[in-house]
């Protein structure tokens, strides 16, 4: 361990731009959410009011956008929970020289930023895409299965984008599992799939709640893929506080719809430190 | 004689490398076998081809007459106890010792009275409701034990089980876990590279080397009569010393390397079979130091003495500067190092071709 001693300074250019990109206008958010803007201004007037927090829990508008925006970053978990575990088992036990292959071509799409891909999606899952043009080439289909504008669109979108963070926490955990363990289990009788569940799975506890966080948060807030994907069809809670902040341009709103999602994410954090508590190597 | 459990001909190789080369084995049922070698040597691949972990490219491993070549791991019944134990971390030592239990279905008291009984039979009753993290290292072998023996295995496997304990551990180890051998009966077969291990708890041995089976017998019977200059050369602390010798063509009279040698007694005896150069193996405890020439005896200068307590470890330089160095080990008392002595032979452990190094006759 390397004592922590005066290089606490190597940290003050970091610090500071945080402060003044981030941390500053985050303050700026929160106090903003409790400001109000009266109908019909562009003024907005300090205050402390949680009129806006109450706007957006009794108008059905804003309910129905929650649901549907947690609804879709659990979808988004769940299902990069499925691709991911068997994808993150096969590249530490099984991929050995393509591994770092591999894992280049899963960081590929994440360093490109959320739009080229999308766009490549766009492609795929349009009427006249690949996917609806091979599967009427095949005789399977004679009308286009809307995919574009659909929240299924919206959620191979958010799946295609977040798998790594949910590979990338997996494999960091399951590296560190001897191999030792699951050959113990076979010896003892444990087919393939008891090994998984009784020894692996919850060996990898730690990796498969970290991974669900970071899909979860990155599904929550993910702006670019919805709106592209859903065609301005389907509003998701990004989508909807852009649109306050952007075009109805009433700020405290908008911090007020941002705020929730924040508190969301930051219910999820105490979850996730209350669930470090149960890990299985007791202190 | 049915074996109770025979390899025939197994056969392994990575890539070019061969880990195993035709092996043939046969293990008595209750029997304690040790696979002894050094590493490289396969015998850890044999023990992985044993359990199921990993599979033969030909060859057959018949367990109470069954052909158990092409089942898998989960459907041997083969105990296996890992070199670093490999206890489920997440789950306490019942659930672990369970684990095999529940993987056969067997629930409720019937399950708790095999835990009960495997735990019993490693004195570890009382740790139950512990976490592997919480246990050292010999309790962590001890639970890793008693869930091999629960699941009731047809063969116990051990993978250098005393390789992770402290010196002072080891030896107490060693004899539990004979003495649980011999309680539970289980044919067990153990991996290690520790010559005295292999020695002391087993009843028969089977040296290895570059994939081979070198030689298998009992205890006793590797260490008096090597079947082979490596045999020789492995086994014992010092190892044998190795001299090649060279008939001269007259009667009783030999060289050692380029000098001349006349042995003496039941050494010339033996020496008179040969016809070709060979090499002698000497065991340095059956060698003894004189000051004086003897009959038989090799001349030389002690370059080191090691004090060993309670025995003393020469290293002799026979013949002149730069000749082969021969170890004697003995209780008596040795000069000065510089000091000019002959050393003696009384018994040749092994004569073995320059070329294969195996046996050139057998001595009994």
């Amino acid at each position: 361990m390397k004592r922590p001693g005066p290089k606490h300074y190597l940290l003050a250019p970091g610090v500071l731009l945080v402060s003044c990109v981030f941390l500053a206008p985050f303050l700026l958010l929160v106090v903003l959410s409790f400001w109000t803007q009266p109908e019909g201004t562009l003024l907005v007037e300090p205050s402390l009011t949680v009129e806006n927090y109450l706007r957006i829990f009794s108008d059905p508008y804003y309910l129905r956008g929650l649901a549907r925006t947690i609804w879709l970053s659990f979808a988004t978990v769940f299902f990069s929970l499925l691709l991911g575990f068997p994808a993150a088992y096969w590249i530490v036990r099984r991929a050995v020289r393509l591994r770092r292959i591999v894992m280049a071509l899963m960081l590929l799409p994440m360093v490109c930023g959320a739009l080229l891909p999308t766009l490549g999606l766009v492609n795929i899952l349009s009427p006249l895409g690949i996917i609806n043009g091979s599967l009427k080439q095949l005789g399977l289909i004679d009308r286009s299965i809307p995919l574009l504008g659909t929240q299924t669109g919206i959620l191979i979108g958010l799946i295609q984008a977040f798998l790594p963070l949910m590979v990338l926490p997996l494999v960091a955990v399951m590296e560190r599992l001897p191999l030792a363990l699951e050959e113990a289990a076979m010896s003892l009788g444990a087919r393939p799939p008891q090994v998984w569940w009784r020894v692996v799975m919850p060996l990898a506890a730690p990796g498969i709640v970290a991974g669900s966080v970071l899909v979860f948060c990155a599904a929550l807030t993910s702006f670019v893929t919805p709106q592209i994907l859903g065609q301005g069809k389907i509003a998701t809670f990004a989508a909807m506080t852009w649109q306050q902040a952007s075009l109805v341009l009433d700020w405290p709103f908008a911090s007020a719809l941002a705020m929730v999602m924040l508190l969301i994410m930051a219910a999820l954090a105490c979850m996730v430190l209350g669930f470090r508590r149960l890990n299985w190597v007791r202190p | 004689m049915s074996a109770y459990l025979s390899i025939r001909n197994v056969a392994k190789t990575y890539g070019r490398s061969i880990a195993l080369n035709r092996i043939e084995m046969d293990v008595c049922r209750g029997e304690f076998l040790a696979l002894l070698g050094p590493s490289g040597s396969g015998k850890t691949t044999l023990l992985r081809i044993l359990s199921g972990l990993l599979d033969a490219d030909h060859g057959e491993i018949t367990l109470e007459g069954r052909n158990i070549s092409r089942t898998p791991a989960w459907e041997r019944d083969i105990g296996l106890v890992f070199q670093n134990y490999a206890l489920f971390p997440h789950m306490d030592v019942r659930t672990n010792v369970g684990f095999g239990l529940e993987m056969r279905r067997i629930r409720g008291s019937e399950a708790a009275r095999r835990i009960d009984e495997a735990l019993d039979t490693v004195s570890m009753l009382e740790f139950g409701s512990r976490m592997p993290s919480e246990l050292s290292g010999g309790q962590q072998q001890r639970i890793a034990i008693a869930r091999a023996i629960a699941i009731k295995p047809r063969l116990l496997l051990l993978d250098e089980p005393l390789s992770n304990l402290d010196a002072v551990l080891r030896q107490s180890v060693r004899v539990e876990l004979r003495e649980l051998h011999d309680r539970t009966g289980l044919t067990t077969i153990m991996v290690t590279h520790d010559q005295v291990e292999a020695l002391t708890l087993s009843d028969r041995v089977a040296l290895m080397e570059c994939g081979e089976v070198l030689q298998i017998g009992s205890p006793e019977d590797l260490y008096q009569r090597p079947a082979s200059a490596f045999a020789a050369s492995f086994l014992g602390s010092p190892p044998a010393n190795l001299l090649p010798v060279t008939p001269v063509g007259v009667p009783g009279e030999f060289k050692i390397g380029e000098m001349p040698w006349k042995p003496a007694g039941s050494v010339a005896e033996i020496l008179a079979r040969l016809t070709h150069p060979a090499n002698i193996a000497l065991r340095p405890e059956t060698l003894s130091l004189s000051e004086n020439h003897l009959p038989g005896s090799i001349p030389g200068k002690l370059k080191a003495v090691e004090y060993m307590g309670g025995e003393r470890l020469a290293h002799v330089e026979i013949f002149d500067e730069g000749g082969p160095i021969v170890l004697v080990r003995t209780a008596a008392e040795i000069p000065e190092p510089g000091t000019k002595v002959f050393v003696v032979p009384t018994v040749i452990t092994g004569l073995y071709d320059t070329e294969n190094g195996f046996e050139v006759c057998r001595l009994d």
